[in-house]
This record gives structure tokens, C-alpha cells and sequence, in this order.
């Protein structure tokens, strides 16, 4: 008994000295968060590698809060902040950026609209500045209005000739239906012609607001005197009295659909499958990340090598969870050629069923967590991905030693764990499918998959 | 996780218009083992992982007719398997162990990655050691691999407006050189080519003569070159790479191509032939293409998408290459614009740098572009590695990278009116566009 439990401890520490030896390189470096009198939240960290500045403005500001009808006005407001301001135009702006080899990009994504940049660190006041005169001062005329929306449209109308993009658009409106999650984050050639000027004006009152938002900064520089130039161009931001509404959470589909993207010229079918899954701050996490890494994850995961190893099917295929603020997508994306698409869903979904009947091996388990640890660390090299890591903490109200605990976390995962969360959130039975196609080829080969919906893109 | 996959023009002309100051900072150890193996290590020890590239210098240039695509093909069967580590094994154990890998494949050379914890070096280098000794090539790896390509194909160029358009261009701009072809072959060479072209070509282009390793990160350079020379120092050197014929005859009027295909909107590309990477001229056109297409404060964004509201888009693709290459700029109608007013309105403010040069403000943030964008390539190691590996593989020279700043800070604006003058001529321009042959639905 003594021996036995000696024995564990043994294997216990090795596991901790293990851990210490990555864990203990991979530490987040340290940074401040404070919060402004007008409550925006701020992030400072100091990163000195090379001479830069990266901030991410990150407002609760996403496609999720367009309106019925008017879907792309977060996306719009969010472009056109940046199009002018009471004292520049849209051409000195970008001259001004682009001048010192900087970058200012914004724009919006189901939960946030954003606005980031990266600038050489000596141009730190150069950045603030015109951060502030964008976010305080932007007058969306209505000759940029009309400009970007026509830009807009005209882009929508490009999309249609790329078979990936529309498979994947029409993939979450198809899922997500009536939901808010659903919304096209540029929107669709109908809901934009919907959207006036005062749409923007009043979107961008009602939303772009301090007290949502989380301003962060990682870079060449020294925090103290950051955030005293952030509080010298910001503390005007006014906070609004109105409170967001609650987006609503859908429940998963139960059943199957089918829907068929007309494009007849295409010779080779894109594939997407899916249902609706968990959101990012969710207990299973680590699990489901561990899980979908051996089904669909790295580039010897089960699906690539069937679906591309062993038969040839495609040039690429893997399965993701997106995961939002509120739900989540967990997707399946491949292509192949038009006379091979039946099969190749039909191997995938196999492969599923086969993962939630008959779990992993302890090998594959080991291997996807060393995966998983062993990337872990590259996707904190640069200022900008430890940008968004400390914003996502922040947004998603994830735990504050999410990068410190991580190795461990990753570890802790059990093929109890997996076979449990397969069966939880790796659903075959219950899933839409979204394929763009030229049906002439295909249509045949798909009956049976489930009720199919025909559409053009 | 699209990998193994052919180089986009764009991501070469990033790394490449991105060549300053930062360099003199690179503290890079170069070593070579007698067989003629090339190993260059930059130590960064920030993090414990590492970048291990390994550059052949072999592409599509180095093809024939009949077996176009093979170089992209071969670099598909790198990772199919070998003796060490056998079918599926490569990605199996580098995975595993907590690495990621890719490659690409250009007209010039070919290029394979790994980011790995620092302390799996070892293992990386006796993987790729015995790919590069014993890779397997047998009829089922191969029929299964030819499949793959052919789908990667048909995602990047067939169902492509922009891939498509690209391929035109080229054939035509390119009579007699290997450039007329594109990258991934022709669909009827990925069927035609047999076991036996592999099998050649292996022989032939992977080598340790025609291969350099670069390793970014956190890395002891002496340790590594000693485990390189246990994992390769027994490789014999390779045969002498047969010499590609530039017969290239020199373009004496404009060409034109259309492609008519099933799109929303028209759009077009006009290619100018320039020099080789071995010109001084390389720089002043990088200062060009930025003046000309980079952001929107450049002269095309402004006046083709921003004034005029014709286009949706405007970007140039322009790298370097052993061979005399091409420069080109790709427009996106909008719609009820046709390409040939946007083909005037282009060559209008092509005719305007060529008489009135670009301004000193103009020349003075292309060069702060570059600078920033060389910066900026920096952040991550394989980046570095990227960089590295290209200037010793197009120019024989990694230390080039350390005077690139100089070369740039030199351009006058006379200079830049110059390469215009020289290049951007009516004679040796080829445009080939994009009909669409249905309205939009």
C-alpha cells in the first residue's frame, strides 16, 4: 500500500515537473486592467520585442444587435467609422495612417465590432489620437455612407462567385434561422438597401458606448504613461443610459435538412455540416477542444485521414466549434469533386458516428493534448495575438489564469471526458447540411439526407 | 489548416516588399556540412519552440512540358511516408508530439516547416532526414496523392475567377520559359505524370546539395548543427542540377486574352514583364507597387475605388524570381463599369508616374511602409525563417537581407519615374480578362 501510493505521488510530480517546465515559460506576461470614469475597461501590456503598438477596441457593437431586415448595419457603422470626422476626411486619414506605415482596420463580427491597429511604437500619440477621432467625431456623411454601401453590395455580388464563402454564409443562416446568430455580418443585398444613414447615426449612439467596451493595448512602451494618453483622449467618450438587450440562446436542431446552393457552372461541391453547440465560456471546453482536435482538428486527425489520406476525396477537411458569446457552431467543412460529394458525407459522417460509438485510444488522447500544448505557446509570439488573448479573457468572461492554467487544464481531460462530450456535442443523427452544387450532378445522389431546400446564391 | 499548398503571388510580395532596417539586428549563424547542406540558425529564445524549414531550390521553373506541377505534386509525397517513419506517420508523430507542419511550392524553389516545442528538435531533424533519404513513392501513395492535388486544383484555380485569370496571364505573358505554367500543372499532366517522373525527379532536385535548413528560435546553434550532421552528414551531395533555358523571347507588343466564364462581374489583370531578382531595379519596383496599390492612400486605390467608383478592388502581385517575372495589377469591376474604362483610367495613372514621377512624400512613406511591413515580418519565427530561407535560396545570399535597408534609402524619385519608364510600356504589357458570360442571377 505504501509503495502504491509512493508510486502515484512518484507519477504525480512528474506530471507537475512536466507541467512546470512548459507552464511555467508559456505564463501570460503581466498586464493592468483598469476601468476609466466613463467605465471603458483597459488592458495595458508591455511587450518590448520589436518596436510596435497593438490596440483592439472591442465594442458590443456585432451583427447580433441588427435589427430585423437591416442585417450589416453593425458591420456598415463599424467601416464607416473610420471614413471621416469633423476635422478629417476619409483620404487624410488613411494618408495619415498609411504615411508612417501604420494600420487601422474596423469592423464587426457576430458578437463585437471592433476597431484595431498596429503602428510603430514612436507613433503611439499618432494612434491614440486618431483612435479617438474616429470613435468621438465621426460624421458619417452621407456621401461615404452611400459609397460604402454601394461598395458593400458590389462585394456581396463578388462572394457569389466564390463557392467557399457562400457555403459557409448560407451554412449559419441555415442554422441559425430566426436566431440573431444567423445575421450575415455583411449582410444581404436586400437588408442593405433597408439601411439609411440615421440607421448608422443611431446604431452607432446606441451601441459604440464605453461602459461595453474593453480597450486593449500590448506594445513598446511604458503602461503608466499608455494609459495616461488613453484617459487624455478617451475620458470624453460618454457613457449612454440605455442597457443592450439580451441575445437569445437557440436550441439545437433536431432532425436533419439539406440545403442546396444552385451554381451549375461548379465542378466541385463544398460541404458543410453542422448543428448548433456551446458557447466559449462553457465548462467542457478543454474536453471538447481535446475531442475535436483527434476527430477534426490537426492535420492527422481521423477526418483528414480518411477523407483525404486514405481516399482521396478532398484537399481539405476538418471540424471546428465556433464558439460565441451566447451558442456556438460546431461545423464540418470539406470539398470535392461534384460525382464524389454523397460519398464524401457519408464518410464523414461516419467517422462521427464512429467517434461517439467507439471513443479514442489512449494514444490518440496523448497525442491530441501534446498537439494542443505544443501549439499553445507559438500563438502568443506576437502583439496583436496577446492582444486579442487578454480581450477574449475580458469579453468572454473567461478565468484570469486561462493561459497559465492551460497546459493543465489540457491535461486534466479524461477519455471519460471524451466519450462523453462526443456523444454531447458531435452529432451525426441531428445536423443540417449545406452544400453548393450543381445539382444537375448531384441532387440525385443527396436524396435521403434529409428535407431539402433549394436555394441560388 | 490548408496545407501543403502552393504559394499565393500575394504572401511571397508581402515577405519580399518587406525587406529593411530590422536585418541588421539578425545575428544569423551560417554552417555547412561537407556534402554541401546549408544550415542558417537565428537564436530567440522568448519561447520554447522553434521554426525548422528546409528550402529546395526546385519549382515549377525546373519543370517540362508533360509533367507540369510535378514540383507541387512531389511536395504532397514528402509527407506520405518513408522508412524510419512510414505512411501516416509524419504528421502522426510530429502532431503528437506537439508540432505543426506546411509547406509551398513556387516557380523557384520549395519550401517545408515545422513549429515544434525547442525540445523536439531532434526528432524533426531525423524526420525530415529521412524523407529527404528514403521517401517511399509507390503507385497507392501516388494515386491517392494525384487525387488531392487535382481537388486542390480545382478549389484554386477552375473555381477560381482570380486563379483563373492568374493562369491566363501567365501562359500568355510567357511564351518559351517555364513561368507560361502554372504552379499546381495543367489537369491533364496531374494525370499524365507516372511513378517513374517522381522517381527522376527526386534524384535529381532533393539533395543535400540543392537544399539549405533554417532554424528560428529557441535554439543552441551548435547543438543543432551536430544533430544535422548526424542525421545528414552521411547524404551524398546530389547530381549537378540541369540549367534551365531562359528562351524567353522579348515581348514586342501588347497581348491580350479573354476568359469567359459563369461570374457576377468583369475584371481584368495587366501584366508587365520584369527583371530578375539579380537586377538593381527590384527595389524602386517595390517602391512602385506600394505607391501604386498599397492601402487606401495609394494612387490606383484612389482613383479606381475610391473617386471613380469602378472598382471593388485593386491589388498588385509582384516578387522576386531567378528569372525575368511579371508585375501585374488586378482589377474587380463594379457593377455597370466595364473593364475598358477602367483599363484607360489605369493606364492614365501608369502614363502619369512615367511623366511626372512620384512626389518625395509619395517615396518617403513607401519607404516607411517597407520598413514597418519588414518589422512586422519579424514577429513570429517561422516568419523570420521564411524570410531568411528565400534570400539565400533566390539570391545564394541571406546576408543581402542587411542591405536591403541601404537599397531603399538610396531611391531617389527620379529612380522610381525610371523603372516605370522602362517597364510599364504598352509593348510589354499582356491584360487578360475576365467575361462574365451570364448577368447576375
Amino acid at each position: 500500500m505504501k509503495i502504491f501510493k509512493l508510486t502515484i505521488i512518484v507519477s504525480l510530480l512528474l506530471v507537475v515537473f512536466s507541467n512546470l517546465i512548459l507552464a511555467s515559460e508559456i505564463k501570460l506576461p503581466p498586464y493592468q486592467k483598469s476601468s476609466l470614469g466613463n467605465d471603458l475597461t483597459l488592458l495595458v501590456m508591455e511587450n518590448k520585442k520589436l518596436p510596435l503598438v497593438n490596440f483592439r477596441l472591442v465594442l458590443k457593437a456585432g451583427s447580433v444587435y441588427d435589427p430585423l431586415g437591416k442585417e450589416g448595419l453593425a458591420d456598415l457603422t463599424a467601416t464607416l467609422i473610420r471614413k471621416g470626422t469633423k476635422t478629417k476626411s476619409f483620404e487624410q486619414i488613411s494618408e495619415e495612417i498609411e504615411f508612417v506605415g501604420g494600420s487601422l482596420n474596423s469592423g464587426a463580427s457576430p458578437d463585437y465590432a471592433f476597431i484595431s491597429g498596429e503602428f510603430l511604437s514612436k507613433d503611439v500619440d499618432l494612434a491614440l489620437n486618431l483612435l479617438s477621432d474616429i470613435l468621438l467625431n465621426s460624421v458619417f456623411s452621407q456621401e461615404e455612407f452611400e459609397r460604402e454601401k454601394e461598395l458593400t453590395l458590389a462585394g456581396l455580388q463578388e462572394e457569389k462567385d466564390d463557392p467557399s464563402t457562400i457555403a459557409t454564409k448560407a451554412f449559419y443562416q441555415f442554422l441559425f434561422e430566426k436566431n440573431p446568430y444567423s445575421h450575415p455580418v455583411s449582410g444581404t443585398e436586400t437588408s442593405l438597401k433597408n439601411i439609411t444613414r440615421e440607421d448608422v447615426m443611431n446604431f452607432y449612439k446606441k451601441y459604440f458606448v464605453p461602459q461595453y467596451s474593453i480597450l486593449t493595448l500590448v506594445g513598446d512602451f511604458s503602461s503608466q504613461s499608455v494609459k495616461q494618453k488613453v484617459e487624455n483622449t478617451l475620458a470624453n467618450w460618454q457613457k449612454s443610459n440605455s442597457s443592450l438587450d439580451k441575445v437569445p440562446a437557440p436550441t439545437k436542431y433536431k432532425g436533419r435538412k439539406l440545403l442546396i446552393v444552385e451554381k451549375p457552372d461548379v465542378t466541385q461541391t463544398q460541404i458543410r455540416i453542422g448543428n448548433i453547440s456551446v458557447p466559449r465560456n462553457n465548462p467542457d471546453y478543454f474536453p471538447v477542444v481535446v475531442a475535436n482536435t483527434i476527430l477534426g482538428g490537426g492535420f492527422s486527425s481521423r477526418l483528414v485521414n480518411e477523407i483525404r489520406v486514405n481516399q482521396g476525396l478532398t484537399y481539405g477537411v476538418s471540424s471546428r466549434f465556433n464558439m460565441f458569446k451566447e451558442t456556438g457552431a460546431y461545423l464540418i467543412s470539406t470539398f470535392t469533386k461534384n460525382k464524389t460529394t454523397r460519398k464524401t458525407i457519408d464518410v464523414a459522417l461516419e467517422e462521427v458516428k464512429k467517434f461517439r460509438e467507439k471513443g479514442v485510444s489512449p494514444d490518440e488522447l496523448a497525442g491530441a493534448k501534446n498537439y494542443l500544448k505544443g501549439l499553445f505557446p507559438s500563438r502568443l509570439q506576437t502583439p496583436e495575438a496577446l492582444a486579442s488573448q487578454i480581450s477574449d479573457i475580458e469579453f468572454y468572461n473567461l478565468d484570469s489564469k486561462y493561459v497559465d492554467t492551460y497546459m493543465q487544464k489540457i491535461d486534466a481531460v479524461t477519455l471519460d471526458d471524451i466519450k462523453r462530450v462526443a456523444n454531447k456535442y458531435f452529432d451525426y443523427q441531428d445536423v443540417v447540411f449545406v452544400v453548393v452544387t450543381n445539382p444537375k450532378e448531384t441532387r440525385k445522389d443527396l436524396e435521403g439526407l434529409g428535407k431539402i431546400e433549394m436555394t441560388k446564391p | 489548416m490548408m496545407k501543403r499548398l502552393i504559394v499565393i503571388a500575394s504572401l511571397i510580395s508581402f515577405l519580399f516588399f518587406s525587406s529593411l532596417a530590422f536585418a541588421l539586428d539578425l545575428d544569423i549563424k551560417s554552417q555547412q556540412l561537407p556534402n554541401g547542406l546549408k544550415i542558417l540558425t537565428l537564436e530567440d529564445h522568448t519561447l520554447p519552440i522553434c521554426t525548422y524549414f528546409t528550402f529546395f531550390k526546385v519549382g515549377s521553373r525546373n519543370e517540362k512540358q508533360a509533367i507540369t506541377g510535378i514540383s507541387h505534386l512531389f511536395e504532397h509525397m514528402m509527407f506520405n511516408g518513408a522508412k524510419r517513419y512510414g505512411p501516416k506517420e509524419f504528421d502522426r508523430i510530429l502532431e503528437s508530439n506537439g508540432g505543426v507542419s506546411n509547406a509551398y511550392t513556387a516557380n523557384d524553389f520549395t519550401a517545408y516547416f515545422e513549429d515544434f516545442p525547442s525540445n523536439k528538435l531532434e526528432l524533426i531533424i531525423d524526420l525530415d532526414a529521412d524523407r529527404l533519404e528514403n521517401l517511399l513513392l509507390n503507385e497507392e501513395n501516388l494515386s491517392s496523392e494525384r487525387e488531392v492535388v487535382k481537388e486542390e486544383r480545382r478549389l484554386r484555380t477552375d473555381n477560381s475567377n482570380e486563379g483563373k485569370l492568374e493562369e491566363e496571364l501567365y501562359a500568355a505573358a510567357f511564351q518559351a520559359h517555364p513561368y507560361h505554367w502554372p504552379v499546381v500543372g495543367w489537369m491533364g499532366d496531374l494525370d499524365a505524370i507516372t511513378r517513374e517522373d517522381c522517381v527522376n525527379y527526386f534524384k535529381t532536385y532533393y539533395s543535400v546539395g540543392n537544399a539549405t535548413i533554417i532554424i528560428v528560435g529557441d535554439v543552441n546553434p551548435a547543438e543543432a548543427f551536430k544533430l544535422i550532421d548526424k542525421y545528414y552528414g552521411h547524404l551524398k551531395p546530389g547530381p549537378t542540377i540541369p540549367k534551365v533555358v531562359n528562351a524567353e523571347p522579348e515581348q514586342k507588343g501588347e497581348r491580350r486574352v479573354q476568359y469567359y466564364k459563369e461570374a457576377q462581374l468583369p475584371a481584368f489583370m495587366a501584366g508587365f514583364h520584369i527583371p530578375s531578382a539579380q537586377s538593381e531595379d527590384i527595389y524602386a519596383l517595390d517602391v512602385l507597387q506600394i505607391i501604386l496599390t498599397e492601402g487606401e492612400s495609394s494612387r490606383l486605390y484612389k482613383t479606381l475605388v475610391y473617386e471613380k467608383q469602378m472598382a471593388t478592388d485593386v491589388w498588385s502581385s509582384y516578387f522576386y524570381t531567378i528569372d525575368p517575372g511579371l508585375f501585374y495589377i488586378y482589377v474587380g469591376m463594379k457593377p455597370n463599369f466595364n473593364t475598358t474604362e477602367a483599363e484607360k483610367v489605369l493606364y492614365d495613372e501608369i502614363e502619369k508616374v512615367k511623366n511626372l514621377g512620384v512626389t518625395e512624400k509619395e517615396l518617403q512613406k513607401a519607404k516607411n511602409i517597407l520598413e514597418a511591413n519588414f518589422i512586422k515580418s519579424m514577429k513570429t519565427n517561422n516568419g523570420r525563417a521564411n524570410l531568411i530561407g528565400t534570400y539565400q535560396t533566390l539570391f545564394g545570399d541571406y546576408t543581402l537581407l542587411n542591405k536591403v535597408l541601404d537599397k531603399y534609402k538610396a531611391l531617389t524619385v527620379e529612380d522610381i519615374k525610371k523603372v516605370a519608364q522602362k517597364y510599364f510600356t504598352d509593348r510589354n504589357r499582356t491584360v487578360a480578362t475576365l467575361v462574365p458570360e451570364k448577368a447576375g442571377i
